[in-house]
Protein backbone atom coordinates (compact mmCIF):
# COMPACT_ATOMS: atom_id res chain seq x y z
CA UNK A 1 0.00 0.00 0.00
CA UNK A 2 1.08 3.17 -0.89
CA UNK A 3 1.30 6.64 1.23
CA UNK A 4 1.24 10.25 0.26
CA UNK A 5 4.78 10.66 1.81
CA UNK A 6 6.07 7.66 -0.56
CA UNK A 7 4.43 8.56 -3.47
CA UNK A 8 6.21 9.91 -6.19
CA UNK A 9 4.82 13.69 -8.28
CA UNK A 10 5.59 15.99 -5.56
CA UNK A 11 5.10 18.38 -8.50
CA UNK A 12 1.65 17.57 -8.16
CA UNK A 13 1.26 18.41 -4.72
CA UNK A 14 -0.84 21.84 -3.53
CA UNK A 15 0.36 24.58 -2.04
CA UNK A 16 -1.37 25.33 1.58
CA UNK A 17 -2.43 28.52 -0.38
CA UNK A 18 -3.84 26.07 -3.38
CA UNK A 19 -5.58 24.72 -0.97
CA UNK A 20 -7.62 27.08 1.10
CA UNK A 21 -8.31 29.00 -1.92
CA UNK A 22 -9.89 25.81 -3.39
CA UNK A 23 -11.83 25.48 0.02
CA UNK A 24 -12.76 29.02 -0.64
CA UNK A 25 -13.74 28.89 -4.19
CA UNK A 26 -15.97 25.62 -3.34
CA UNK A 27 -17.78 27.37 -0.05
CA UNK A 28 -17.59 31.17 -0.93
CA UNK A 29 -20.52 31.74 -2.73
CA UNK A 30 -21.91 28.52 -2.52
CA UNK A 31 -25.69 28.88 -2.33
CA UNK A 32 -26.72 26.75 0.40
CA UNK A 33 -24.48 28.97 2.53
CA UNK A 34 -24.90 32.49 0.96
CA UNK A 35 -27.61 35.04 3.24
CA UNK A 36 -28.29 32.00 5.48
CA UNK A 37 -29.69 32.80 8.47
CA UNK A 38 -28.47 31.28 11.58
CA UNK A 39 -29.73 31.06 14.89
CA UNK A 40 -26.71 30.23 18.08
CA UNK A 41 -25.79 31.42 21.27
CA UNK A 42 -23.03 33.91 21.28
CA UNK A 43 -19.48 33.42 23.06
CA UNK A 44 -16.48 34.78 23.23
CA UNK A 45 -17.11 38.15 21.52
CA UNK A 46 -14.16 40.87 20.90
CA UNK A 47 -14.53 44.37 19.64
CA UNK A 48 -10.96 45.93 18.94
CA UNK A 49 -10.75 49.20 17.95
CA UNK A 50 -11.11 48.36 14.14
CA UNK A 51 -14.87 48.87 14.88
CA UNK A 52 -15.04 45.04 13.59
CA UNK A 53 -16.87 43.06 16.52
CA UNK A 54 -15.51 39.10 16.66
CA UNK A 55 -17.76 36.55 18.24
CA UNK A 56 -18.62 32.57 18.07
CA UNK A 57 -21.71 31.77 17.32
CA UNK A 58 -22.26 27.97 19.18
CA UNK A 59 -24.98 25.30 20.12
CA UNK A 60 -25.08 22.63 21.94
CA UNK A 61 -22.61 20.64 19.45
CA UNK A 62 -21.24 22.55 17.07
CA UNK A 63 -19.56 26.50 16.55
CA UNK A 64 -18.69 28.40 14.12
CA UNK A 65 -16.56 31.89 14.24
CA UNK A 66 -18.28 35.23 13.29
CA UNK A 67 -16.93 38.59 12.18
CA UNK A 68 -18.88 41.60 11.17
CA UNK A 69 -17.63 44.57 9.27
CA UNK A 70 -17.61 48.13 10.96
CA UNK A 71 -21.02 49.24 9.33
CA UNK A 72 -22.81 46.51 10.39
CA UNK A 73 -21.25 46.10 13.85
CA UNK A 74 -21.81 50.34 14.20
CA UNK A 75 -25.53 49.75 13.44
CA UNK A 76 -25.92 47.10 16.38
CA UNK A 77 -29.19 48.48 18.43
CA UNK A 78 -27.92 46.15 21.22
CA UNK A 79 -24.53 44.84 23.09
CA UNK A 80 -23.13 41.90 21.54
CA UNK A 81 -23.11 39.57 24.75
CA UNK A 82 -21.91 36.37 25.98
CA UNK A 83 -24.37 33.94 26.56
CA UNK A 84 -27.72 36.04 24.93
CA UNK A 85 -29.39 33.98 21.85
CA UNK A 86 -29.01 35.63 18.62
CA UNK A 87 -30.48 35.51 14.35
CA UNK A 88 -27.06 35.94 12.24
CA UNK A 89 -28.10 36.49 8.70
CA UNK A 90 -24.23 36.47 6.37
CA UNK A 91 -22.53 34.65 4.51
CA UNK A 92 -20.12 31.93 4.99
CA UNK A 93 -16.26 32.38 3.71
CA UNK A 94 -13.11 31.28 4.65
CA UNK A 95 -10.30 33.03 5.34
CA UNK A 96 -7.23 32.81 4.14
CA UNK A 97 -5.10 33.08 7.16
CA UNK A 98 -6.42 30.85 9.49
CA UNK A 99 -7.89 28.36 6.72
CA UNK A 100 -11.29 27.87 8.31
CA UNK A 101 -14.51 28.76 7.65
CA UNK A 102 -16.24 31.61 9.47
CA UNK A 103 -19.57 33.51 9.20
CA UNK A 104 -19.54 37.07 7.66
CA UNK A 105 -22.93 38.12 9.88
CA UNK A 106 -24.30 41.40 8.23
CA UNK A 107 -27.28 41.74 10.89
CA UNK A 108 -27.40 40.15 13.97
CA UNK A 109 -30.71 40.00 16.10
CA UNK A 110 -31.29 39.52 19.67
CA UNK A 111 -34.40 36.43 19.36
CA UNK A 112 -37.63 35.99 20.51
CA UNK A 113 -40.43 38.86 21.50
CA UNK A 114 -37.81 40.84 23.72
CA UNK A 115 -35.31 41.10 21.19
CA UNK A 116 -35.92 45.38 21.47
CA UNK A 117 -36.11 44.68 25.13
CA UNK A 118 -32.87 43.31 25.50
CA UNK A 119 -31.30 46.45 23.89
CA UNK A 120 -33.34 48.89 26.00
CA UNK A 121 -32.49 47.12 28.96
CA UNK A 122 -29.01 47.07 28.38
CA UNK A 123 -28.81 51.03 27.64
CA UNK A 124 -30.92 51.52 30.72
CA UNK A 125 -28.70 49.42 33.12
CA UNK A 126 -25.75 51.56 31.67
CA UNK A 127 -27.41 54.71 32.12
CA UNK A 128 -28.62 53.68 34.93
CA UNK A 129 -25.30 52.70 36.72
CA UNK A 130 -24.13 56.45 35.40
CA UNK A 131 -26.79 57.59 38.02
CA UNK A 132 -28.36 59.44 35.03
CA UNK A 133 -31.90 58.52 36.21
CA UNK A 134 -31.22 59.37 40.07
CA UNK A 135 -34.02 61.21 41.73
CA UNK A 136 -31.73 63.93 42.89
CA UNK A 137 -31.23 65.04 39.44
CA UNK A 138 -34.67 65.77 38.83
CA UNK A 139 -35.34 69.32 38.67
CA UNK A 140 -38.69 70.81 39.49
CA UNK A 141 -40.73 72.40 36.72
CA UNK A 142 -40.93 76.10 37.40
CA UNK A 143 -44.00 77.90 38.15
CA UNK A 144 -44.51 80.45 35.53
CA UNK A 145 -42.33 79.45 32.06
CA UNK A 146 -41.63 82.31 29.88
CA UNK A 147 -40.27 80.70 27.26
CA UNK A 148 -41.07 76.52 26.25
CA UNK A 149 -39.16 74.80 24.56
CA UNK A 150 -41.16 72.47 22.10
CA UNK A 151 -38.72 69.63 20.23
CA UNK A 152 -40.91 67.58 17.92
CA UNK A 153 -41.49 66.89 14.49
CA UNK A 154 -44.03 69.32 12.66
CA UNK A 155 -45.49 67.02 11.40
CA UNK A 156 -46.65 65.04 14.08
CA UNK A 157 -49.87 65.47 15.66
CA UNK A 158 -48.37 65.73 19.54
CA UNK A 159 -47.19 69.26 17.74
CA UNK A 160 -50.37 70.35 16.99
CA UNK A 161 -51.47 68.98 20.42
CA UNK A 162 -49.02 71.07 22.85
CA UNK A 163 -49.77 74.04 20.86
CA UNK A 164 -53.77 74.26 21.43
CA UNK A 165 -52.92 72.94 24.92
CA UNK A 166 -50.98 76.00 25.78
CA UNK A 167 -52.82 78.59 23.56
CA UNK A 168 -55.71 77.61 25.92
CA UNK A 169 -54.23 77.38 29.20
CA UNK A 170 -51.21 79.73 29.46
CA UNK A 171 -50.69 81.88 26.14
CA UNK A 172 -48.65 84.21 28.15
CA UNK A 173 -45.53 81.84 27.02
CA UNK A 174 -43.62 81.78 24.08
CA UNK A 175 -43.26 79.06 22.60
CA UNK A 176 -39.75 78.13 20.97
CA UNK A 177 -40.00 75.17 18.54
CA UNK A 178 -37.04 73.07 17.36
CA UNK A 179 -38.40 70.63 14.99
CA UNK A 180 -36.36 67.22 14.72
CA UNK A 181 -37.25 63.85 13.48
CA UNK A 182 -38.92 61.37 15.52
CA UNK A 183 -38.18 58.47 13.97
CA UNK A 184 -35.54 56.47 11.41
CA UNK A 185 -32.53 56.36 11.26
CA UNK A 186 -31.41 59.85 11.77
CA UNK A 187 -34.05 60.42 14.59
CA UNK A 188 -31.18 60.18 17.41
CA UNK A 189 -29.05 63.13 16.30
CA UNK A 190 -31.38 65.22 15.19
CA UNK A 191 -33.86 64.61 18.41
CA UNK A 192 -30.33 65.66 20.72
CA UNK A 193 -29.60 68.28 18.26
CA UNK A 194 -32.87 69.96 18.25
CA UNK A 195 -32.75 69.76 22.66
CA UNK A 196 -29.07 71.43 22.26
CA UNK A 197 -30.52 74.13 19.63
CA UNK A 198 -32.88 75.79 22.36
CA UNK A 199 -30.54 74.99 25.44
CA UNK A 200 -30.34 78.22 27.55
CA UNK A 201 -32.88 79.83 25.39
CA UNK A 202 -36.15 78.12 27.15
CA UNK A 203 -36.90 77.71 30.92
CA UNK A 204 -38.56 74.31 30.38
CA UNK A 205 -38.81 71.96 27.52
CA UNK A 206 -41.06 69.33 26.19
CA UNK A 207 -39.96 66.57 24.25
CA UNK A 208 -43.07 65.36 22.32
CA UNK A 209 -43.82 62.53 19.86
CA UNK A 210 -47.03 60.74 19.25
CA UNK A 211 -48.12 56.83 19.95
CA UNK A 212 -46.40 54.34 17.57
CA UNK A 213 -45.06 51.41 17.27
CA UNK A 214 -42.12 50.47 19.30
CA UNK A 215 -40.08 50.49 16.64
CA UNK A 216 -41.55 53.27 15.44
CA UNK A 217 -40.64 55.00 19.14
CA UNK A 218 -37.21 53.23 19.33
CA UNK A 219 -34.89 57.21 18.56
CA UNK A 220 -36.34 57.49 22.30
CA UNK A 221 -34.26 54.37 23.23
CA UNK A 222 -30.99 55.75 22.23
CA UNK A 223 -28.59 56.78 24.83
CA UNK A 224 -27.40 60.06 22.61
CA UNK A 225 -30.77 61.40 23.17
CA UNK A 226 -30.77 60.30 26.75
CA UNK A 227 -27.29 62.05 27.41
CA UNK A 228 -29.09 65.56 25.43
CA UNK A 229 -31.92 65.32 28.19
CA UNK A 230 -29.25 64.76 31.08
CA UNK A 231 -27.34 67.79 29.78
CA UNK A 232 -30.10 70.53 29.03
CA UNK A 233 -29.72 73.09 31.70
CA UNK A 234 -33.97 73.32 31.84
CA UNK A 235 -35.90 70.86 33.03
CA UNK A 236 -37.17 69.06 30.39
CA UNK A 237 -41.07 66.89 29.90
CA UNK A 238 -41.00 63.96 28.02
CA UNK A 239 -44.06 62.84 26.56
CA UNK A 240 -43.24 60.15 24.14
CA UNK A 241 -46.37 57.58 22.63
CA UNK A 242 -49.20 56.55 24.62
CA UNK A 243 -49.41 56.28 28.41
CA UNK A 244 -48.46 52.45 28.21
CA UNK A 245 -45.13 53.47 25.94
CA UNK A 246 -41.73 53.75 28.31
CA UNK A 247 -38.83 54.97 26.65
CA UNK A 248 -35.74 55.78 28.00
CA UNK A 249 -36.03 59.40 27.37
CA UNK A 250 -38.60 59.17 29.85
CA UNK A 251 -36.04 57.98 33.01
CA UNK A 252 -34.02 60.46 32.31
CA UNK A 253 -36.51 63.28 31.84
CA UNK A 254 -37.59 65.35 34.92
CA UNK A 255 -40.93 64.92 34.75
CA UNK A 256 -42.62 61.91 32.80
CA UNK A 257 -45.79 62.77 31.13
CA UNK A 258 -48.37 60.31 29.32
CA UNK A 259 -49.29 62.22 26.18
CA UNK A 260 -47.67 65.41 24.71
CA UNK A 261 -51.34 67.15 25.74
CA UNK A 262 -50.51 66.58 29.12
CA UNK A 263 -46.91 67.65 29.32
CA UNK A 264 -48.48 71.02 28.13
CA UNK A 265 -50.81 70.54 31.00
CA UNK A 266 -47.95 70.04 33.63
CA UNK A 267 -46.00 72.67 31.82
CA UNK A 268 -48.42 75.78 31.84
CA UNK A 269 -50.50 76.81 34.64
CA UNK A 270 -53.72 77.52 33.90
CA UNK A 271 -54.86 80.82 33.43
CA UNK A 272 -58.26 80.10 34.44
CA UNK A 273 -56.83 79.50 37.76
CA UNK A 274 -54.29 82.65 37.29
CA UNK A 275 -57.18 84.64 37.16
CA UNK A 276 -59.13 83.32 39.99
CA UNK A 277 -55.89 84.20 42.40
CA UNK A 278 -55.96 87.90 40.59
CA UNK A 279 -59.58 88.19 41.51
CA UNK A 280 -59.20 86.29 44.84
CA UNK A 281 -56.43 89.09 45.70
CA UNK A 282 -58.05 91.47 44.40
CA UNK A 283 -60.88 91.34 47.18
CA UNK A 284 -58.87 90.13 49.54
CA UNK A 285 -57.34 93.60 49.12
CA UNK A 286 -60.48 95.89 49.67
CA UNK A 287 -61.97 93.55 52.45
CA UNK A 288 -58.06 94.42 54.41
CA UNK A 289 -58.06 98.07 53.28
CA UNK A 290 -61.88 98.43 54.67
CA UNK A 291 -60.42 96.74 58.14
CA UNK A 292 -57.94 98.63 58.64
CA UNK A 293 -59.80 101.99 57.19
CA UNK A 294 -62.83 101.12 60.21
CA UNK A 295 -59.55 100.65 62.51
CA UNK A 296 -58.43 103.97 62.70
CA UNK A 297 -61.91 105.65 62.30
CA UNK A 298 -62.50 103.54 65.46
CA UNK A 299 -59.21 104.73 66.94
CA UNK A 300 -60.69 108.61 65.96
CA UNK A 301 -63.62 108.64 67.61
CA UNK A 302 -62.53 106.96 70.99
CA UNK A 303 -60.12 110.13 70.59
CA UNK A 304 -63.01 112.32 69.96
CA UNK A 305 -64.64 110.82 73.04
CA UNK A 306 -61.83 111.67 75.44
CA UNK A 307 -61.83 115.40 74.21
CA UNK A 308 -65.14 116.21 75.11
CA UNK A 309 -65.72 118.33 78.17
CA UNK A 310 -67.76 116.49 80.15
CA UNK A 311 -64.88 114.00 79.71
CA UNK A 312 -62.37 116.57 80.88
CA UNK A 313 -64.20 117.85 83.36
CA UNK A 314 -63.95 113.91 85.25
CA UNK A 315 -60.72 113.62 84.36
CA UNK A 316 -59.94 117.24 86.51
CA UNK A 317 -62.21 116.20 88.94
CA UNK A 318 -60.18 112.38 89.38
CA UNK A 319 -56.97 114.54 89.09
CA UNK A 320 -57.85 116.77 91.79
CA UNK A 321 -58.91 113.59 93.96
CA UNK A 322 -55.62 111.58 93.48
CA UNK A 323 -53.68 115.27 94.12
CA UNK A 324 -55.51 115.20 97.87
CA UNK A 325 -54.85 111.66 98.50
CA UNK A 326 -51.57 111.98 98.00
CA UNK A 327 -51.63 115.10 99.70
CA UNK A 328 -52.41 113.36 102.97
CA UNK A 329 -50.44 110.48 102.42
CA UNK A 330 -47.07 112.96 102.51
CA UNK A 331 -48.71 114.60 105.67
CA UNK A 332 -48.74 111.06 107.01
CA UNK A 333 -45.48 110.25 105.65
CA UNK A 334 -43.38 113.98 107.02
CA UNK A 335 -44.70 113.20 110.15
CA UNK A 336 -43.18 109.92 110.73
CA UNK A 337 -40.13 110.51 109.21
CA UNK A 338 -39.72 113.81 112.25
CA UNK A 339 -40.94 111.19 114.91
CA UNK A 340 -38.14 108.88 113.19
CA UNK A 341 -35.91 112.02 113.15
CA UNK A 342 -36.32 113.16 117.12
CA UNK A 343 -35.84 109.28 118.37
CA UNK A 344 -32.59 109.13 116.17
CA UNK A 345 -31.12 112.39 117.76
CA UNK A 346 -32.32 111.20 121.63
CA UNK A 347 -30.53 107.88 120.91
CA UNK A 348 -27.58 110.12 119.24
CA UNK A 349 -27.37 112.83 122.21
CA UNK A 350 -27.19 109.78 124.92
CA UNK A 351 -24.18 108.48 122.74
CA UNK A 352 -22.32 111.21 123.43
CA UNK A 353 -23.23 112.03 126.67
CA UNK A 354 -21.34 108.98 127.37
CA UNK A 355 -18.43 109.60 126.03
CA UNK A 356 -18.52 113.85 126.95
CA UNK A 357 -15.57 115.23 129.15
CA UNK A 358 -18.10 116.27 131.76
CA UNK A 359 -19.53 112.96 132.63
CA UNK A 360 -15.46 111.92 133.25
CA UNK A 361 -15.73 115.11 135.56
CA UNK A 362 -18.47 113.80 137.30
CA UNK A 363 -16.36 110.89 137.97
CA UNK A 364 -13.73 112.97 140.26
CA UNK A 365 -11.78 114.47 137.67
CA UNK A 366 -11.08 117.88 137.04
CA UNK A 367 -10.12 119.85 133.93
CA UNK A 368 -7.89 122.40 134.04
CA UNK A 369 -7.92 125.70 131.88
CA UNK A 370 -5.82 128.61 131.01
CA UNK A 371 -6.96 132.35 130.99
CA UNK A 372 -7.62 132.35 127.65
CA UNK A 373 -9.56 129.46 128.00
CA UNK A 374 -6.93 126.51 126.59
CA UNK A 375 -6.81 123.46 128.01
CA UNK A 376 -3.94 122.40 130.14
CA UNK A 377 -2.61 118.98 129.58
CA UNK A 378 0.96 119.33 129.95
CA UNK A 379 3.34 121.39 132.50
CA UNK A 380 4.65 123.37 129.98
CA UNK A 381 0.82 124.40 129.44
CA UNK A 382 1.21 126.63 132.33
CA UNK A 383 4.14 128.86 134.11
CA UNK A 384 4.69 129.42 137.51
CA UNK A 385 2.19 132.63 138.84
CA UNK A 386 -0.11 131.91 135.97
CA UNK A 387 -3.80 132.04 136.86
CA UNK A 388 -5.77 128.47 136.25
CA UNK A 389 -9.37 127.81 136.62
CA UNK A 390 -10.26 123.86 138.09
CA UNK A 391 -13.53 122.39 136.51
CA UNK A 392 -14.82 120.15 138.68
CA UNK A 393 -18.91 118.43 138.58
CA UNK A 394 -20.54 121.45 140.33
CA UNK A 395 -18.57 124.52 139.04
CA UNK A 396 -14.92 125.64 139.44
CA UNK A 397 -11.90 126.59 141.83
CA UNK A 398 -9.95 129.91 140.45
CA UNK A 399 -6.09 128.70 141.17
CA UNK A 400 -2.34 130.20 140.61
CA UNK A 401 0.23 127.67 139.69
CA UNK A 402 3.04 127.82 142.21
CA UNK A 403 5.34 125.35 140.68
CA UNK A 404 5.72 123.02 137.53
CA UNK A 405 7.33 119.78 138.72
CA UNK A 406 7.72 116.98 135.44
CA UNK A 407 6.89 113.96 136.73
CA UNK A 408 9.27 111.10 137.68
CA UNK A 409 11.66 113.60 139.27
CA UNK B 1 -41.30 101.91 33.86
CA UNK B 2 -40.30 98.48 32.02
CA UNK B 3 -42.91 95.94 30.76
CA UNK B 4 -44.16 94.32 34.22
CA UNK B 5 -44.79 90.62 33.68
CA UNK B 6 -48.17 88.53 34.45
CA UNK B 7 -46.02 86.99 36.92
CA UNK B 8 -44.01 89.70 38.48
CA UNK B 9 -47.11 91.42 38.28
CA UNK B 10 -49.29 88.73 40.23
CA UNK B 11 -46.08 88.78 42.62
CA UNK B 12 -46.10 92.29 43.57
CA UNK B 13 -50.03 92.06 43.92
CA UNK B 14 -49.51 89.05 46.40
CA UNK B 15 -47.10 91.00 48.44
CA UNK B 16 -49.15 93.94 48.74
CA UNK B 17 -51.81 91.80 49.97
CA UNK B 18 -49.96 90.77 52.59
CA UNK B 19 -48.29 94.02 53.82
CA UNK B 20 -51.87 95.43 53.73
CA UNK B 21 -53.28 92.42 55.79
CA UNK B 22 -50.06 92.42 58.30
CA UNK B 23 -51.41 95.93 59.81
CA UNK B 24 -48.31 98.07 60.15
CA UNK B 25 -48.51 100.66 57.56
CA UNK B 26 -49.68 104.33 58.19
CA UNK B 27 -52.46 105.48 56.79
CA UNK B 28 -50.67 107.23 53.92
CA UNK B 29 -49.24 104.14 53.09
CA UNK B 30 -52.05 101.44 53.52
CA UNK B 31 -54.32 103.78 50.69
CA UNK B 32 -51.71 103.90 48.36
CA UNK B 33 -51.26 100.41 48.71
CA UNK B 34 -54.53 99.61 48.16
CA UNK B 35 -53.96 101.72 45.07
CA UNK B 36 -51.42 99.99 43.88
CA UNK B 37 -52.70 96.60 44.35
CA UNK B 38 -55.93 97.72 42.52
CA UNK B 39 -53.89 99.08 39.23
CA UNK B 40 -51.98 95.78 39.39
CA UNK B 41 -55.58 93.66 39.43
CA UNK B 42 -56.26 95.76 36.14
CA UNK B 43 -52.61 95.11 34.84
CA UNK B 44 -52.99 91.31 35.48
CA UNK B 45 -56.13 91.32 33.94
CA UNK B 46 -55.23 93.02 30.68
CA UNK B 47 -52.03 90.76 30.69
CA UNK B 48 -54.74 87.66 30.90
CA UNK B 49 -57.05 89.03 28.28
CA UNK B 50 -54.68 90.44 25.66
CA UNK B 51 -52.29 87.28 25.87
CA UNK B 52 -52.11 85.03 22.54
CA UNK B 53 -49.64 82.48 22.51
CA UNK B 54 -45.99 83.28 20.44
CA UNK B 55 -45.09 80.76 18.74
CA UNK B 56 -41.26 81.04 17.30
CA UNK B 57 -39.56 78.60 14.74
CA UNK B 58 -36.41 77.24 14.63
CA UNK B 59 -34.51 76.23 12.12
CA UNK B 60 -33.27 72.98 12.10
CA UNK B 61 -29.46 72.56 11.54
Amino acid sequence: MQTLVTAPGTRDALSVGELVRALRSVVGGHPALTDVLVRGEVSNVSRPPSGLAYFTLKDADAQIPCVMFRAAAGALRFELREGIEVLVRGDVDVFPAKGAAQLLAREVRPIGHGAFWLAFEQVRDRLAAEGLFAAGRKRPLPRFPRRIGLVTSEAGAAFLDVLAVLQRRYPLAEVLVSPCLVQGEGAPASIAAALDRIAGSVDVAILARGGGSVEDLWAFNDEHVARAIARFPAPVVSAVGHEVDVTIADFVADVRAPTPSAAAELVAPDTAELRGRVLAAKAVLGTRVRERLTGWRERIRSAADRMRPETVGRQIHDARQRLDAMTGVLKREGRRSLEGLRDRLASVSARFEAVSPMATIARGFAVVTREDGALVASITGASPGDEITVHVSDGALEAVVEERRRKGR
Amino acid sequence: MTEKTFEEALGELESKVEALSAGHLTLAEALRTYEEGVALVRLCTERLDEAELKVTRLSDG
